[in-house]
């Protein structure tokens, strides 16, 4: 009888194999080795290797969790890998709320339209970027700085605070990650950053929006000097 | 991972090496005799060496909640403190011994013969259901998983006891049933008349009337000796005391008789409505045993047709026992109802082994 037991996340793991590289600087190759018990009590040693394969590389993948399960793109993703999710949103309404002791407290609750948004999940982080026309952004379209509180304006990283955030990074969760964004308090703008060309900068922008059933004036975003593409590859930076 | 030994060295460690003392060589020494920097070593391979290497890892996320259990366990007086010290002061390690001692005191050797389960102690009702929140131990489940279908043909036994008493076989059979079924899945006749019903709701009568002309005669499922009514219990008694000690119909029925009074001792707990739903898209559980009653039967081809699909959705444990691990009472019940479900199959065991013709089934042989 198999007998099992689990409490929460307690493991035991015993090393079972060992991963050797060889390089003479410009080629490697590699050799996997069973780590066996000495037989005279002495330290462990390593088996004859075998060659890597690519199957073991797979199954080392999937025990590793880095598994990317087939499915069919929906058209607003812009790139996905296991850890990385990249989609675009059209211009839409929505509520927005903003922290009670902040200078936006009277805009909270209100609908406001938003321009067209770029998502980033990396991981756990989000990251929010605007852009300067209604159509799916290419690699070298230019990112406009999403102009809202608690984003950084360098990589349009959000600061998420109390913020409800998604636990998977599955293409279902696109829209968790987007009311994750909307339905949290915005609090405060980052240090000394513009977020608007707005004559009357971010709190006057938000103020003419206010129940405005018109679209976002993209007039009033500035550029992030990010491209899609740096926006993109900029976790690998 | 820099601690094991190179390999292949090459020419420049060779040189570099001039300078080092020369060391004394042992007799014994042969391959390595020579001083390295007099002769090159060689394209030689060498064997890598673990010095120093952690040879297990260890994650605790939820390492104080499990000494907590560990705690309540041995205060229970079911866990053994003297395997703390065996298990490298780890809680996670220690519970699965004491898991592993308690399945054995309950007949572990003898379930094994007739049955292919596995028993699991989790904070989850199942292993999918685990969540990344670490617990605290107030949930925890005990529940049973069939991996295989155990089988068993009782016509041989039927036709024993039919000499003893006409009223017999079915006596023998719906104790046994009962007793096994209070705790178990079994599948049986009433399983097989379940599958031939949905099936004939299910054919259509013009398109599928050769299907439907096919299915076996819910009336022949059982054999006549079984439609018989049921001995009562004193009508049994008397029976049975009329009968030698070492009658196999007396021992097969008091075998019987008693994994009905191990199963009528002990009644499962409730599980909570939410832990229910958990189950909702899952398959039946998988039953612990099949039970025919001639080779070829009807039971048997209805459950050849039902098992093709019994493991398409991941089957629900059964019997799972839901409790609260930092609770000194509901542990005990708990383990109470995990040690009755145990002794109820070494009691089903020891009946199948009075069975004529039963054999114990080597686990490459076991039905899927």
């Amino acid at each position: 009888m198999t007998k099992t037991t689990h409490f929460g996340s307690n493991r035991n793991f015993g090393l079972s194999k060992a991963v050797l590289v060889y390089s003479d600087g410009q080629e490697a190759f590699a050799t996997i080795h069973e780590a066996k018990r000495s037989p005279d009590g002495g330290a462990p040693y390593l088996d004859a290797g075998q060659p890597l394969t690519i199957d073991f590389l797979t199954q080392l993948a999937k025990g590793l969790g880095r598994t990317t399960r087939c499915e069919i793109f929906p058209p607003n993703i812009l790139a996905y890998t296991p850890d990385m999710l990249v989609w675009w949103t059209r211009p839409q309404h929505r509520v927005m709320f903003y922290g009670g002791s902040s200078d936006g407290r009277s805009l909270s609750g209100k609908v406001f339209p938003q321009p067209p948004l770029v998502f980033k999940v990396c991981g756990s982080a989000l990251s929010v970027r605007a852009l300067g026309e209604d159509r799916r952004p290419q690699p070298n379209t230019p990112l406009m700085v999403a102009p809202y509180w608690n984003c950084d304006r360098q990589g349009g990283r959000v600061c998420q605070g109390s913020m409800r955030v998604p636990g998977n990074l599955c293409l279902a969760a696109r829209k968790a990650w987007e009311n994750a964004f909307f339905e949290s308090e915005f609090t405060h703008a980052a240090l000394g950053a513009t977020l608007t060309a707005h004559p009357e900068g971010f709190l006057g922008l938000w103020r003419d929006l206010t129940g405005s059933e018109a679209d976002f004036s993209v007039e009033y975003l500035i550029t992030s000097g990010d491209s899609l593409r740096s926006f993109v590859h900029g976790r690998e930076e | 991972m820099s601690a094991f030994s190179a390999m292949l060295p090459d020419s420049v460690a060779s040189t570099t090496s001039l300078r080092s003392p020369a060391r004394s060589i042992r007799d014994e020494d042969t391959v390595g005799a020579c001083p390295p920097w007099l002769i090159a070593k060689g394209r030689s391979l060498e064997v890598p060496r673990l010095n120093r290497v952690p040879l297990h890892h260890c994650s605790f996320g939820s390492d104080a909640a499990a000494a907590r259990f560990a705690g309540v366990l041995v205060e229970l007086g079911i866990a053994n403190p003297a395997d703390w010290k065996h298990s490298s002061g780890e809680a996670g390690r220690f519970l699965q011994r004491t898991l592993d001692r308690f399945v054995c005191e309950h007949g572990e050797t003898e379930i094994d013969g007739a049955f292919d389960l596995s028993v699991t102690l989790s904070t989850a009702p199942h292993e999918w259901c685990e969540n990344e929140d670490e617990p605290d131990g107030s949930q925890m489940f005990l529940y049973f998983e069939a991996h295989s279908c155990g089988f068993v043909n009782f016509g041989p036994a039927l036709a024993l006891c039919e000499r003893a008493h006409p009223r017999l076989p079915a006596t023998f059979a719906r104790v046994f049933l009962n007793g096994i079924g209070r705790y178990f899945r079994l599948y049986d006749h009433r399983d097989a008349e379940e599958h031939i019903s949905f099936l004939e709701e299910n054919y259509d009568p013009t398109d599928a009337a050769e299907a439907l002309s096919a299915l076996p005669n819910r009336g022949a499922i059982l054999p006549p000796c079984m439609k018989a009514r049921p001995l009562g219990r004193r009508q049994l008694k008397a029976l049975l005391s009329g009968m030698a000690l070492n009658d196999p119909v007396a021992r097969l029925l008091k075998a019987a008789i008693g994994l009905q009074g191990m199963a009528n001792g002990v009644r499962l707990p409730a599980i909570p409505i939410e832990i229910r739903e958990v189950f909702s898209d899952c398959n039946a559980p998988v039953p612990v045993l099949l039970v025919i009653y001639r080779a070829g039967d009807a039971i048997e081809a209805c459950f050849d047709n039902e098992r093709q699909t019994m493991l398409e959705l991941t089957p629900e444990p059964w019997p799972l026992i839901p409790f609260n691990g930092t609770d000194l009472d509901s542990t005990r019940q708990a383990f109470r109802y995990l040690g009755g479900a145990l002794d109820v199959l070494a009691a089903a065991r020891r009946v199948l082994d009075l069975a004529p013709g039963w054999e114990p089934i080597g686990r490459e042989e076991r039905r899927s």
